[in-house]
């Protein structure tokens, strides 16, 4: 990784929007290893030494030298610097691998959890804030965000119906060719090809995965989600219902989670053109209106709102 | 078969070392599937030789240092840990494929480390003809199997992975993997130098492939042939990328005559 495109590029995209731009740091997902030919075994690594030194490219100013484990850089002077001081904010996006939401504890940064299931979302949450009690913080709302797949529509079954477009998509879920299921289906050595998607070991080549990110409580609980529509439903993976049905799942959702940042996949799949655009103004004049009136339970005290039966 | 490891400290790391037999030492360089158990090959050769069988750092129970990234980093390694088991030098050795690499290194930096080296389906070339198999876009069992010309004719195979794996076996087999892309991700299972530098080994060398090497083609081994002086090919007939493994008798009776000649 060049400073130029990880240090410089975010700066510019920064000064274009007169310092609005949020960065963004993922490891990659397996399969990208192999396309690049980036050793998966040290993605990890690579990943938080380039993390360390586009923050520092940012933050002291240059030239100074930077010899690592991965990257070796005589001279470091961007000569483009973030508006934002001491520099943007700063979010890190994964699924469910346990060693990246610590990581990002560590870091204080925002988490934002990949259209991962409900209970593994609460966990992750926990494992956040456990992280950060023990680095003496407390965490805001702020440094959790929840994408969330999303289909909205005028009634609960026009609704159920058309977000099966979101089961078996071009996403995560239920399609061996998807990030997560894909990944964890690698790490249980299940062969596992269901749909058109790449061979499984792909998504996990040797090392890319820790074998708690396989094997853990958050990659069970994705696991047990995987399989069907409706099992996916169930789980949270995919939010579908009327206005007033879907403003409840999300107050549930917001009691358990507390995201500061909830953000919508609308549109996936073969989704009608019609049905997304109708998706959108929905959540837009009566979901997201409904939800920021809503406080999380974990700040209130207040009783979970119940899931819609 | 049963000569269970035990566990030392050497070369900077804990080792898991397999060690039997009586006569001079023959160190043997595992490949990059590591060292399953104490083979029929080495119970052979433990009858003439005093058979020392590491597993390298990051495989089996050795521990893994992270500076290890490289196959240089693996040859600098080995010749540490002769020098912590004070063997007498110079040694006698057998490289399996990665392995095989590493002794060829070694060979070409240290002429007077070797008394005589077998190398075994060795990395480390790139053929002209093929392709060195990529373990890294299958699963584990598959390339195991790929490794065997016929696994389930294969007794060690058997033993070894032919049953249902409980999840430490599993376990163990990524571990291997891992150290492996640690060590050889890129350029895959090959040097840009190694060729260049075989003329100059002075090791009195025997190679051995299996006519059915699925992982590494023969040709690698001709390569090596023509650019090690005085080495030899020898060819074993219905078998894969794993003659110790797969053809144990005939493997040890190999090298046991090369190394009496």
């Amino acid at each position: 990784m060049p400073t130029e495109p990880g240090a410089v590029t975010p700066a510019l995209d920064e000064w274009l929007t007169g310092g609005r731009i949020i960065s963004g740091f993922v490891r990659g997902t397996g399969i990208e290893q192999l396309s690049t030919n980036a050793n998966p075994a040290y993605n990890r690594e690579r990943f938080e030494e380039a993390f360390a030194l586009i923050k520092k490219a940012w933050t002291v100013p240059g030239p100074f030298r930077w010899e690592g484990k991965h990257y070796h850089l005589r001279v470091v002077n961007p000569w483009q610097l973030p508006l934002q001081k001491p520099h943007p904010p700063i979010w890190a996006a994964g699924i469910l691998s346990p060693e990246t939401i610590r990581w990002a504890a560590r870091q204080r940064i925002t988490y934002l959890v990949l259209g991962s299931a409900l209970d593994a979302t609460a966990t992750c949450r926990d494992t956040y804030h456990e992280v950060a009690q023990e680095d003496g913080w407390v965490p805001t709302p702020q440094h959790l965000g929840y994408l969330i797949h999303t289909c909205v529509m005028d009634t609960d079954e026009e609704a159920y119906e058309m977000g099966r477009h979101h089961y078996g998509g071009a996403s995560v879920i239920g399609r061996s060719g998807g990030i997560a299921a894909s990944a964890l289906t690698a790490g249980t050595g299940s062969a596992g090809v269901t749909g058109g998607g790449p061979h499984p070991e792909w998504m996990a080549p040797p090392g890319y995965m820790s074998k708690q990110a396989k094997t853990g409580n958050m990659a069970r609980e994705r696991r047990m989600s995987e399989g069907s529509y409706e099992a996916a439903i169930r789980a949270g993976l995919i939010v579908t219902g009327g206005p007033d049905t879907i403003i409840q799942k999300f107050k549930h959702i917001i009691d358990r989670t507390d995201p500061g940042y909830l953000t919508f996949w609308a549109r996936e799949g073969k989704k009608p053109h019609e049905a997304t655009m109708r998706g959108i103004e929905l959540l837009g004049k009566e979901v997201i209106p409904a939800l920021r009136e809503h406080r999380s339970a974990l700040v209130t005290g207040k009783e979970v709102t119940p899931w819609p039966q | 078969m049963n000569n269970p490891p035990r566990l030392i400290e050497a070369a900077g790391i804990t080792v898991e070392l397999r060690r039997d037999g009586s006569g001079p030492p023959l160190l043997v360089i595992h490949g990059e599937l590591g060292v399953p158990g104490w083979l029929e090959s080495f119970a052979h050769l433990a009858e003439r030789y005093d058979v020392i069988v590491p597993s390298l750092p990051g495989y089996g129970r050795s521990t893994r240092p992270d500076w290890v990234m490289g196959v240089h980093d693996l040859a600098a390694w080995v010749t540490w840990f002769a020098r912590d088991l004070d063997l007498r030098t110079p040694v006698n050795v057998i490289g399996c494929s990665l392995g095989g690499w590493a002794a060829a290194e070694i060979a070409t930096v240290a002429p007077s480390f070797f008394n005589k080296m077998v190398l075994v389906g060795a990395m480390g070339i790139k053929p002209e003809q093929g392709e060195i198999f990529d373990y890294f876009l299958e699963s584990g069992l598959t390339g195991l199997r790929r490794a065997f010309h016929q696994p389930e004719q294969s007794s060690e195979f058997v033993r070894h992975w032919g049953n249902e794996w409980t999840s430490e076996e599993a376990d163990l087999v990524e571990q291997h993997r891992e150290m492996t892309c640690r060590i050889a991700w890129k350029p895959y299972m090959h040097s840009l130098t190694l060729r260049h530098l075989l003329p100059g080994i002075r090791t009195p060398t025997l190679l051995v492939w299996g006519r059915e090497d699925a992982i590494t083609p023969i040709d690698s081994g001709e390569i090596y042939q023509r650019a090690i002086p005085r080495s030899q090919l020898v060819v074993i007939e219905n078998c894969g990328h794993m003659p110790e493994m797969e053809k144990p008798a005939e493997f040890a009776r190999l090298v046991a005559d090369f190394l009496a000649g």
